[in-house]
C-alpha cells in the first residue's frame, strides 16, 4: 500500500538551529499516527513543513503519490491537507456558523459556483444548513448564531476541529488539540476523534500521551529534530531511549 | 449527541430567527431603498448640487471601505484611482467622443485596469508599507498629470468637459446629474452589499483577521486580495467619472494626495466595515467640510480635536456605536427569554 | 553640475535631521508619527519671532527655537503618542494626523497664512577656482557629518544610546531587564523633535516658509525613512544624502519631478523589501 504522507530527509533548519533533522515520515491511508516528544523537538515545525507553512531547508515532502515540497498551502488543502494550530486560531470578529462558511463551500470554477460565492449571500438556507450540520458534529449548534469570541476556549477548539472535518481532507493534522482544555473537554474532542477516525488519515501531536494511546495505531516520539523511535504504541513507550527521553535515564544502583 | 434536525426552534438559545427565515433573504435591497428614501429626504434641506457632490464622495467612500473597514487594509493613495476615473473619462469626452455613458465606461474599466496592474504588485504588502506604496503611485499619478502628459492634460489649469445629451440623460442639467449619481449610489450599495455578505465577503473578513488560517482553509489570498482591490479601484474610478461630470471640469486636484485623509476621517466617523457606517460617515464629513468653516473660523482645528476624540473613545464610529446598542439590546432579549423559559419549566 | 551636488547633499542633510526621529519612532514604537514635522514648522516658525527679535543673530535665534520646540514636544509624546503604544497603524495614523491638522491650524492662527521671507544668514560666498558656492549650504552639511558622527558615539558609548538601540530590536526584552522603556522612548522622541526643529531652522532661509511646509517635507522623510530601513541610523543617513541626490539630479533635468522621483525610489523599494508592520 502506497503512502499517503512520506517524507525524505525532510530538513529545517532556523540560522544554526536544526529544528527537524532530516526526518523519514510516513502515514499510510486512513491510518491514526501520534508524534510526541518533549518541547522544542520539531513537532510542530514537522507539522509546518508538511502542510506548507514554510519551505523545507532540505528533503522532499509527499502527498498522494505527489512531490508537494513547493506547493504552496493553499493548494495541499486542496489536495486534501487540513490542519489545525497549537493556539486555537478560529476567526473571532465572525459568528460560529460563518467560521465554516469558507472550509463547507466546495469551490468549483463553473458559473453557477462564482456567482454564488461572491454575489449570494453567505446566509442562504443551503449553506447555513450545511454549516449547521458541522456544528451538530461537534455540538455547537447552540451556538451558532454566538459570536465567536464569547465561545469557551474548549468550544472554540471543537470549532476549530469542525473547521477541519468540514474541509473534508484525506488527512488532517492536529496539533496538540487537548491542550488547555479540561477533562470533560477532552473526553469531547476524544469522543469526536474516535468517531471520525474512519474517515481519514489522522496525525495528533500531544503532550497528554495516556490520553491518545488508545487512539492512535503508530506512534512516533520526537527529540531533537529527529524521529527517536516509533511504531506501535505499547513498545515504543516502553522503549528505553523514550523512556529516557522523558523521564531521564534509570540508574542501575537505583533501588525502587 | 445526535438530534433531529428539527429540534432548533425549541431551545431558547437556538440559532436566532434570522438564520432559518426567509424574511432576511432581501436585506439588502431593503438597504438601497432606506439609502434611496434617506437622501431624497435630506436633499430638501441642503441643496441639489451640494447632495450631489455629497453622494459622489459617499461612492469613493465605500470603495475605499472596501478596502480598509472591510479588508484591513489602509491605503493612502485611493484617489489615485477616483483620478484616474476623472481624467480617463474627461479625456475621452474631449478626444473620442462626446458620449457620457461611455465616458463612464471608460472611466470605470481604465480605472480597473490600473488597479489590475498595480495591484499584482501592491497587494503582496500588508500595513505601513502598503499605505504607504499606495501613497507613492498616488504621488506618481499627480505628477503625471501635471507634468508629463501637460500636452493632453493641460497640467495644472486643468480642462473643461462637454458630455453631449444621451437619449433623456443630459448632464448639463443638474437635475438629472442629481438622479443619476442618485441611481449611481444606490446601485454601488446594492452590488457591494451583496458582495460583502456573500461567502466572498466572508473570506475578507477573515483575511483581515488572519490571513495565514485563511490559506490554510485552501484559498489562493493572493489572488482574492487582488480581486478586492480591484473592484475597489473600479467603484473609485466610477466616483472620479461623476465627479468629471458633475463639475464639467478636471483638474489635478481630483488626485491630490492630501486628500485621501477624507476618506479615512469618514470611514471612522460613520465606523469602518460597514456600508451603512461608510455612507453615514460620506455625509457626516460633507457636511462637517462644507458647513462647519461658516460657523467654525479654526473649523480643521476642531476637526483634529474630534478625531482625537474619537480614536480615544469612539473608535467604533457613529454605525459602529449604533450597532453594538442594538446589539447588546438583542442579547439581553435572548438572556430574558432563556431565563423567562428557565422559570416556566420549573 | 557641482552646485548640484551641493545642492543635493544640503537637501540630504536637512532630510537627515528631519528623519531621524521619524525612523526612531517607527522603529522604536511602530508609531508612524504623521505630527512629527509639527516641530519642524513650529520650529521654523519660532525663528520667524525670534529673528524678529535677535536681529542679526541668527545662530542664537535658531538655538532658542529649538529648545522651545522641546517642552512642546514633550507634551505631545505625553498625551498622544504614549496612548498609541500597541495601537492598530490606521488608528495611529489619525490620531498623529489629528494633531498635525491641530498644529497647523493653530500656527495659522497665530502667524496668518502668509508665506514669510528669510534670507542666507552668511550669505557670503565660497570661491573655489571659478566656482561660486554658498557658504551656508555647506555649512549644512558638515552640520549633518558632525551630527552623524556625533550620534554614533552616542548611541555606541553612552548608556542610554545603548539601551535605546536594544530597545529598537527588542523593547519587550529591554522591558524585561527593568529598564523603563517609556522614559527612553520620551527622551529619544524628544531629541528626534529637537533634531527636526533644527533641520527646519536651517532649511527655512533658502527654502520657503508656509504653515504646510511640514507635511510636504513628511512625505519625503517617509520616503527616507523606508528606503533607509526603520531604526536603522545609518540606513537613514545614507538613503536621505541619496535621495537628496536623487532630488537634486531631477530637479537639473526636470524641474517639477525632484519629489516624484523620490517616490517612485521608494515604491521599487517597498517592491523589493516590504517592510514589516
Amino acid at each position: 500500500m502506497s503512502d499517503l504522507i512520506s517524507t525524505q530527509n525532510l530538513t529545517k533548519r532556523f540560522d544554526g538551529l536544526v529544528a527537524v533533522n532530516q526526518v523519514n515520515f510516513s502515514l499510510q491511508e486512513g491510518q491514526v499516527a501520534g508524534i510526541i516528544g518533549p518541547n522544542g523537538s520539531g513537532k510542530t515545525t514537522l507539522f509546518n513543513l508538511l502542510s506548507g507553512f514554510f519551505p523545507p531547508s532540505a528533503g522532499k515532502i509527499t502527498f498522494c503519490g505527489k512531490d508537494i515540497t513547493k506547493i504552496p498551502p493553499h493548494k495541499r488543502v486542496g489536495m486534501g491537507m487540513a490542519r489545525t494550530f497549537q493556539l486555537v486560531s478560529v476567526f473571532d470578529s465572525l459568528t460560529a456558523w460563518e467560521n465554516l462558511v469558507l472550509s463547507t463551500i466546495r469551490f468549483k470554477r463553473d458559473q453557477q459556483s462564482v456567482q454564488n460565492f461572491f454575489f449570494a449571500p453567505a446566509r442562504k438556507r443551503i449553506v447555513v444548513h450545511d454549516c449547521l450540520k458541522s456544528l451538530e458534529s461537534v455540538g455547537l449548534e447552540k451556538k451558532a448564531s454566538a459570536r465567536t469570541s464569547e465561545l469557551s476556549y474548549g468550544e472554540k477548539r471543537m470549532l476549530e476541529i469542525a473547521i477541519g472535518l468540514s474541509l473534508k481532507p484525506r488527512v488532517l493534522l492536529l496539533d496538540e488539540p487537548l491542550s488547555g482544555l479540561s477533562d470533560h473537554e477532552i473526553g469531547g474532542v476524544l469522543d469526536l476523534i474516535h468517531r471520525v477516525k474512519k474517515n481519514f488519515a489522522l496525525v495528533i501531536i500531544e503532550h497528554k500521551i495516556s490520553k491518545i494511546v488508545s487512539v492512535v495505531k503508530k506512534l512516533s516520539v520526537m527529540k531533537e529534530g529527529k524521529i527517536l523511535c516509533e511504531g506501535n504504541p505499547e513498545q515504543v513507550l516502553r522503549d528505553p531511549a523514550v523512556r529516557e527521553c522523558y523521564w531521564g535515564k534509570e540508574e542501575e544502583n537505583c533501588s525502587t | 449527541m445526535d438530534k433531529p434536525s428539527g429540534s432548533y426552534s425549541d431551545t431558547a438559545l437556538a440559532p436566532s430567527k434570522g438564520l432559518k427565515s426567509n424574511r432576511m433573504r432581501e436585506q439588502e435591497l431593503i438597504g438601497a431603498l432606506v439609502i434611496f428614501g434617506g437622501f431624497l429626504l435630506i436633499t430638501p434641506v441642503l441643496s441639489v448640487n451640494r447632495v450631489t457632490d455629497f453622494m459622489i464622495f459617499c461612492i469613493f467612500v465605500m470603495s475605499f471601505d472596501l478596502m480598509y473597514g472591510y479588508m484591513g487594509r489602509l491605503s493612502f493613495g485611493h484617489l489615485l484611482f477616483l483620478g484616474t476615473g476623472a481624467y480617463c473619462s474627461g479625456l475621452f469626452l474631449k478626444y473620442v467622443s462626446k458620449n457620457p455613458l461611455l465616458a463612464i465606461i471608460v472611466g470605470i474599466l481604465v480605472a480597473g485596469l490600473l488597479g489590475m496592474l498595480i495591484g499584482l504588485i501592491i497587494v503582496r504588502t500588508t500595513g505601513a508599507c502598503f499605505a504607504l506604496i499606495n501613497l507613492a503611485f498616488n504621488q506618481i499619478g499627480f505628477f503625471l498629470v501635471l507634468s508629463p502628459l501637460r500636452k493632453i492634460t493641460n497640467g495644472e489649469d486643468g480642462f473643461g468637459i462637454h458630455a453631449s445629451p444621451f437619449g433623456f440623460l443630459n448632464f448639463s442639467s443638474r437635475t438629472t446629474m442629481y438622479w443619476f449619481v442618485l441611481i449611481c449610489l444606490v446601485l454601488v450599495f446594492y452590488l457591494l452589499k451583496r458582495i460583502t455578505s456573500s461567502p466572498f465577503g466572508i473570506l475578507i473578513r477573515s483575511i483581515k483577521e488572519d490571513e495565514t488560517r485563511v490559506k490554510f482553509l485552501g484559498y489562493n489570498t493572493f489572488l482574492y486580495k487582488w480581486v478586492t482591490f480591484v473592484l475597489a479601484g473600479s467603484a473609485a474610478g466610477l466616483a472620479g467619472t461623476l465627479t468629471a461630470l458633475n463639475y464639467n471640469y478636471v483638474n489635478p486636484n481630483v488626485m491630490d494626495v492630501h486628500s485621501n485623509v477624507g476618506a479615512v476621517f469618514a470611514c471612522l466617523i460613520g465606523g469602518a466595515g460597514s456600508l451603512y457606517g461608510a455612507i453615514v460617515g460620506g455625509v457626516s464629513y460633507m457636511v462637517i467640510s462644507n458647513y462647519l468653516p461658516i460657523y467654525i473660523q479654526r473649523w480643521e482645528m476642531f476637526l483634529g480635536i474630534a478625531l482625537l476624540m474619537i480614536i480615544f473613545r469612539f473608535q467604533k464610529g457613529i454605525w459602529g456605536y449604533l450597532q453594538s446598542v442594538w446589539e447588546y439590546v438583542e442579547r439581553r432579549k435572548t438572556v430574558l427569554r432563556a431565563m423567562g423559559a428557565g422559570a416556566v419549566k420549573r | 553640475m557641482i552646485h548640484t551636488i551641493v545642492y543635493g547633499f544640503t537637501i540630504g542633510a536637512i532630510l537627515y535631521f528631519i528623519s531621524i526621529g521619524l525612523s526612531l519612532t517607527f522603529g522604536m514604537m511602530r508609531v508612524i508619527n504623521f505630527a512629527h514635522t509639527l516641530t519642524y514648522t513650529l520650529g521654523v516658525y519660532m525663528l520667524v519671532s525670534l529673528s524678529a527679535l535677535f536681529k542679526g543673530y541668527f545662530v542664537i535665534a535658531a538655538m532658542i527655537a529649538v529648545v522651545v520646540v522641546i517642552p512642546i514636544s514633550y507634551l505631545i509624546e505625553r498625551c498622544i503618542i504614549r496612548r498609541l503604544y500597541g495601537e492598530s497603524l490606521d488608528h495611529t495614523f489619525i490620531a498623529t494626523f489629528a494633531v498635525a491638522l491641530i498644529g497647523v491650524d493653530t500656527i495659522k492662527w497665530i502667524w496668518g497664512v502668509l508665506p514669510y521671507p528669510l534670507s542666507d544668514p552668511i550669505g557670503q560666498y565660497l570661491t573655489i577656482g571659478d566656482l561660486t558656492l554658498p557658504i551656508y549650504r555647506i555649512v549644512i552639511v558638515v552640520i549633518a557629518v558632525l551630527l552623524f558622527i556625533g550620534l554614533e558615539f552616542f548611541f555606541r558609548k553612552s548608556i542610554v544610546g545603548k539601551i535605546v538601540v536594544a530597545a529598537l530590536e527588542d523593547r519587550d526584552g529591554v522591558g524585561c531587564l527593568g529598564i523603563d522603556v517609556d522614559h527612553y522612548f520620551s527622551i529619544v522622541f524628544m531629541m528626534g523633535s529637537a533634531l527636526a526643529a533644527l533641520g527646519g531652522v536651517l532649511y527655512a532661509p533658502i527654502s520657503s516658509v508656509h504653515p504646510y511646509m511640514g507635511l510636504s517635507i513628511l512625505l519625503l522623510c517617509f520616503a527616507v525613512v523606508i528606503v533607509g530601513g526603520m531604526g536603522n541610523l545609518r540606513g537613514t543617513f545614507v538613503s536621505a544624502l541619496v535621495l537628496g541626490m536623487v532630488m537634486a539630479l531631477t530637479a537639473r533635468y526636470w524641474s517639477q519631478g525632484a519629489e516624484t522621483m523620490v517616490f517612485i525610489v521608494m515604491a521599487i523599494v517597498l517592491i523589493f523589501r516590504p517592510i514589516d508592520i
